[in-house]
């Protein structure tokens, strides 16, 4: 018994002995791992922080670049047509710099020395291992094959050395590399802006009054309906990704969704998205959000607001904005003629609201009477006046339009007696207002008559007078006038005596004789004076040659009507024709050239009606200086009457690219500050802004051109018709005219011909014609070998006009009417685009890539990838408490930093997130 | 004698016959009311050196008016082509010589007759003369006449007339007229194309022509002046007094 008692206390011992070592052998293996663990912890976190610290110099070389208002951003390969080892680097000009070297390429490598790694030198993406690759060769790609679908469009950048000096690491008496980093800085400006969805088939719709208390210069969103449903019509919808995404369609699939998307992975939950391979084609073509700060490049400040029109720049175009059409019906309205008040303003010529006088002439006659034996004369004044509208023209009898003719020569009249007198012959002549209360638009009208002008169905008679002077000459058979040459033929029109327009054309008439006889009336005639405007829709559309002009224009002289037609010769006597109706102005149909705004402005593109003393200056090639005022003004439509609008009240505005921001230290902001021209853009932020140095085609084919299901018009008010890729020249009165806008390969009134283009709201673009226009649009920006600097130098320089041209886009029109209103024209693009147009970007991807290295072995023991979405705003960098005054136009040596550049998401990625 | 004297009566009766002869069947010309006009819808220097050679007579000065006929010319003799001729001078003895340089057949039954003078172009000019009915019943009041100097085949429309239009004249054609009133004056349609056999009808001008209670339009298209796409419109209106019922 005693035996085995023992034995089992040694058993017990032994194993109890067993279970501490089993414990010490455990602890200390839990103790490995959890060191282990501890240690991995840290590298990843030191690889983290070495991938922040990537991070934060790429967000200060933003900051540092592109901070300041005077700079611009574009892809690397804007600045060569040919191969790039890596296009997709983002470069900063500032505004001074006209050379296709940028300021900074935005990539890792270039922290000292801002151009060191440019797009030539850095790796190529077209090989390499994903993700990274370690050693004294070592690459990472920031940029891999799970964001994009072809090899060339990866990003792979050497890791730059981390270096710690020596001394610093215990054991180590030289400097050794500690970790790598690495960045890339995607532009995301120049990319199309998913999430932006149509505001006004969105739950949060624009309804509210803004009339109440306007004085007629407000809408009531609430009511007028009409004129909600034309908002869609002023601009962009909204960005076309249907486009790029063939399935998906933002209006049905995406209205609720598609405002909560934060990034393009989201856009795979949508119904029927997208696949991922149809996303990763497009990671360079579209953006969650891209927005922009209101800047005035050219002048570093922010922009001023047009929709405050207390300071708008200049009277016409405040006479503009606060025009308003009388509504007839739903889309029809009418104006009646209102003189200019400043008919010589030259920089932004006052047009006045009227018809335009665009043939006139009279021609006379003499004879012996043989009634009383006295010499008589006789005239017949033809008038042809068009209604240059989008609207209808209503003429009030109580201010009817007169046509005053002068600049007749002296006409000396002889008779074979001995009767001699001398004469100039003055005219005056009213028109009908009862007859003609009711132009249609576009309108073309020949009237005719002396003293009283009626509708050619009609006419007034001939003015039969005796030659003032002449006596009772029984003796005489024959009349002979002699007139003068080289007069200065004038003819004004007016408006209850205000001028409408005044004509002096440069036309000579030599001087000569006819003669006539007896008889018992006047019959034919023996001279004529005249002239008639180019019948040329060319000379009146274009702004490209000398000759061309608006014909609008209050004083029009020179080169304008320089133009005699077989009508009106330089002979008198061969002038004895009636006025010819043939070609452009001719009576048989309408030509609608500009428009007449019916609610608010919310695009600056409106200005192409008034701006200019060539027609559509502003947003053509041809606009010059017109075309500053892209760079500096706005269009913010903040209300000014509505009641239950505040800043803060999460309504959208009628411009649907802007909206309000509130900065940190202004969480409430005063409305009259939101309302004020100068400081409306510190507090608001475009969005959707789109760089109009894009060079991707998708993300041009994406901002071109309108989508609608259902569009109502006169012709077609009740179930409408569908209009795709459609712009509008005349956003405000497209419902008025007759034919909608027009369509290669369209039929009836929507066919691209001659007649319909005479008078169509705009124009419609096959998918076709899309991807072409957007190919000729980035083929012309990479010809110009830098980015614009400006949206006036993009406009003006005609990239869009070019590529309109070399797609053909408008072959199908003849000659004189590639600029008509049937045609595309750059100005109709630009007039699309204006409200999120910009030449800059703000809003940047950041990928930033850190690791640990072992200074030992080399080893590297931790890496780390993250991506970062920021965004610049009005704040300045400098001091966020800045006065307004400096925050709308800071001082560069005070605030050298510019505005702020702020974080606004942030993620860290796998390797499979690459 | 008797016999003598029936012979004798038979020859005179004969020879009175054979004299009376030919003047009964001259006798429409006894009251030859005949004439003619001159016109030009283009300008020339030509002009003012041209002359109708008037038979025997002198040659018979033309004056050209610039928007309307001049004044009647009578033929000389019976009707054959109308002569005319440009006058020369020799500087040395003032001694008057005379080209003739166009001629123009007499219309056809016309009494009244318009000719129209053009240039054909060239290195040396030639002066080229056409002779038209200028009658009423030909050219009634109311009505257009057209006179294509183009050279090509035009297709027109006036007033209710739409048609081609020959080289030359064309016939008449009656425009409405909304008023008697002599001082109003309205308008037809009027309008000019070209049957282009690559390109189809394309429309050269359109407007109106004037309406003319008391007279008649002969319209004139000429061909575009240099520089110009238009062709040119003359309009040549009168108003003959119309005979006595």
């Amino acid at each position: 018994m005693r035996y085995t008692a023992r034995g089992f206390a040694l058993l017990i011992t032994i194993t109890l002995l067993a279970f501490l070592v089993l414990l010490l052998v455990s602890l200390s293996s839990m103790t490995r791992v959890e060191t282990q663990v501890a240690d991995n912890t840290k590298k990843l976190s030191n690889a983290r922080a070495n991938a922040m610290m990537a991070l934060n110099l790429a967000l200060g070389q933003l900051q540092k670049f592109a901070g300041p208002d005077k700079a611009v951003t574009a892809r690397a390969d804007i600045i060569s047509a040919g191969a790039l080892t890596q296009p997709y680097l983002t470069g900063i000009w500032k505004t001074t710099n006209t050379t296709s070297t940028p300021d900074i390429w935005l990539v890792s490598g270039n922290e000292s020395s801002p151009v060191a790694k440019t797009p030539a030198n850095v790796l190529s993406p077209a090989t390499g291992t994903e993700p990274v690759v370690d050693g004294a060769s070592g690459y990472v790609f920031l940029v891999g094959s799970n964001s994009v679908v072809a090899n060339d469009q990866r990003v792979r950048l050497d890791k730059q050395p981390i270096t710690a000096a020596a001394g610093t690491i215990p054991g180590l008496t030289t400097a050794a590399t500690i970790g790598n980093y690495a960045y890339w800085v995607g532009d995301e400006g120049i990319k199309a802006s998913a999430s932006l969805i149509n505001p006004r088939l969105a739950a949060n719709t624009i309804a509210y009054d803004n009339a109440t208390g306007s004085g007629g210069q407000g809408d009531n969103w609430s009511t007028e309906t009409d004129k909600r449903d034309r908002l869609d019509q002023m601009q962009l919808a909204r960005p076309r990704l249907e486009h790029l995404f063939t399935s998906f369609n933002p209006d049905t699939d995406g209205l609720t969704g598609l405002p909560n998307v934060r990034s393009n992975a989201q856009l795979l939950l949508m119904t029927n998205s997208p696949t991922t391979g149809q996303l990763k084609a497009q990671f360079y073509s579209i953006t969650p959000l891209s927005r922009a700060v209101l800047v005035d490049l050219p002048n570093g400040r922010l922009k001023k607001d047009l929709s405050d029109i207390t300071a708008s720049p200049d009277p016409a175009i405040l006479k503009y904005q606060q025009t308003r059409l009388t509504p007839t019906d739903v889309f029809n309205s009418y104006y009646t003629p209102v003189a200019a008040s400043v008919p010589t303003a030259t920089t932004y010529p006052v047009y006045s609201l009227g018809p335009v006088l665009t043939e006139v002439g009279v021609r006379l006659n003499f004879y012996i009477s043989t009634a009383d034996n006295t010499v008589h004369y006789t005239y017949l004044v033809e008038a042809e006046l068009w209604n240059p509208y989008a609207a209808e023209l209503r003429l009030s009898p109580a201010s009817p339009l007169t046509l005053e003719i002068s600049g007749l020569p002296a006409i000396t009249v002889t008779t074979d007696g001995t009767t001699n007198q001398t004469f100039t012959p003055a005219i005056t002549a009213t028109v009908n207002a009862a007859a003609t209360s009711t132009w249609t638009a576009g309108q073309i009208q020949v009237f005719r008559g002396s003293t009283a002008l009626e509708p050619l169905a009609s006419p007034g008679p001939m003015s039969n007078q005796i030659v003032p002077g002449a006596t009772t000459d029984p003796s005489a058979t024959t009349v002979t006038a002699s007139y003068g040459g080289s007069i200065a033929l004038k003819a004004v029109i007016k408006v209850g005596g205000n001028v409408l327009n005044t004509i002096t054309p440069p036309v000579y008439f030599g001087s000569g004789s006819v003669s006539n006889g007896m008889a018992a009336s006047s019959t034919g005639w023996l001279m004529g004076y005249g002239y008639t405007f180019p019948e040329d829709l060319y000379v009146v559309t274009s702004g490209l040659s000398g000759n061309t002009f608006d014909p609008r224009m209050p004083v029009l002289t020179g080169a304008n009507t320089n133009m005699f037609s077989a009508i009106w010769t330089e002979t008198p006597a061969n002038n004895t024709a009636p006025i010819g109706t043939t070609g452009t102005f001719g009576s048989g149909s309408a030509l609608t050239l500009y428009d007449l705004p019916r609610q608010e402005i919310t695009s600056l593109g409106m200005l192409t009606h008034i701006i200019g003393a060539k027609s559509y200056s502003v947003g053509n090639n041809w606009g010059g200086a017109a075309n500053s005022v892209f760079d500096e003004y706005h269009v913010s439509t903040v209300p000014r009457f509505a009641s239950t609008w505040t800043p803060e009240s999460g309504l959208p505005l009628p411009n649907r690219y802007a909206s309000v921001y509130h900065p940190e230290s202004t969480p409430l902001i005063a409305l009259p500050d939101l309302q004020s021209s100068t400081t409306s853009a510190r507090y608001l932020l475009q969005n959707g802004a789109f760089n109009i140095n894009s060079t991707s085609v998708e993300a041009w084919s994406a901002v071109l051109g309108s989508k609608f299901a259902a569009w109502k018009y006169a012709m077609d008010p009740a179930s409408g018709i569908t209009l795709e890729n459609v712009f509008l020249r005349m956003p405000h009165g497209a419902q008025q005219l007759a034919n909608p806008p027009l369509l290669s390969g369209g039929s009836g009134t929507s066919a691209l011909n001659d007649v319909n283009a005479r008078n169509t709201s705009g124009r419609q673009l096959t998918s076709a014609e899309i991807t072409a226009l957007a190919t000729q649009i980035v083929g012309q920006i990479r010809s110009h070998g830098r980015p614009f600097l400006s949206l006036q130098e993009f406009i003006s320089g005609g990239s869009i006009f070019n590529a309109i041209n070399i797609a053909s886009i408008n072959n199908a029109l003849g000659p004189t009417k590639i600029f008509g209103p049937g045609a595309l024209t750059q100005a109709d693009v630009i007039g699309s685009m204006a409200p999120f147009i910009t030449a800059r970007s703000d809003t940047f991807l950041i990928r930033s890539y850190g690791d640990v290295q072992n200074p030992v072995t080399g080893t590297v023991e931790g890496r780390a990838w993250c991506e970062a979405l920021v965004q610049r705003l009005p704040d300045l960098a400098d001091n966020a408490s800045a006065p307004i005054a400096d925050v709308v136009a800071p001082n560069p040596v005070t605030y050298s930093s510019g505005r702020k550049f702020k974080i606004i998401s942030f993620r860290w990625l796998s390797a499979s997130d690459i | 004698m008797a016999l003598r004297f029936r012979h004798l009566t038979l020859l005179a009766v004969g020879l009175l016959s054979f004299w009376l002869a030919p003047l009964r069947a001259q006798t429409p010309s006894a009251k030859d009311d005949r004439s003619f006009t001159v016109y030009s819808p283009v300008p020339s220097p030509a002009w003012d050196k041209l002359f109708y050679l008037a038979g025997a007579k002198d040659p018979v000065k033309l004056t050209f008016q610039n928007n309307r006929r001049s004044v009647p010319i009578k033929p000389a003799g019976a009707p054959k082509p109308l002569v005319f001729v440009v006058e020369n001078i020799d500087p040395a003895t003032q001694k008057k010589t005379y080209v003739p340089v166009a001629e123009a057949a007499w219309p056809e039954a016309a009494s009244k007759a318009l000719v129209v003078f053009t240039v054909a172009g060239g290195v040396n000019p030639q002066v080229q003369a056409v002779a038209v009915d200028d009658g009423l019943k030909a050219f009634p009041l109311r009505s257009v006449r057209f006179f294509n100097t183009t050279g090509v085949t035009l297709l027109a429309k006036a007033a209710d007339f739409q048609g081609e239009v020959l080289r030359g004249i064309s016939p008449s054609h009656l425009y409405p007229v909304p008023s008697n009133n002599s001082d109003i004056v309205g308008v037809f349609p009027l309008a000019f194309a070209i049957n282009d056999s690559n390109e189809g009808a394309k429309l050269l001008f359109t407007g109106n022509g004037d309406v003319w209670p008391l007279g008649r339009s002969l319209i004139f298209i000429l061909p575009p002046a240099q520089g110009l796409k238009e062709i040119q419109i003359r309009v040549l209106v009168d108003a003959p007094l119309l005979p006595k019922e």
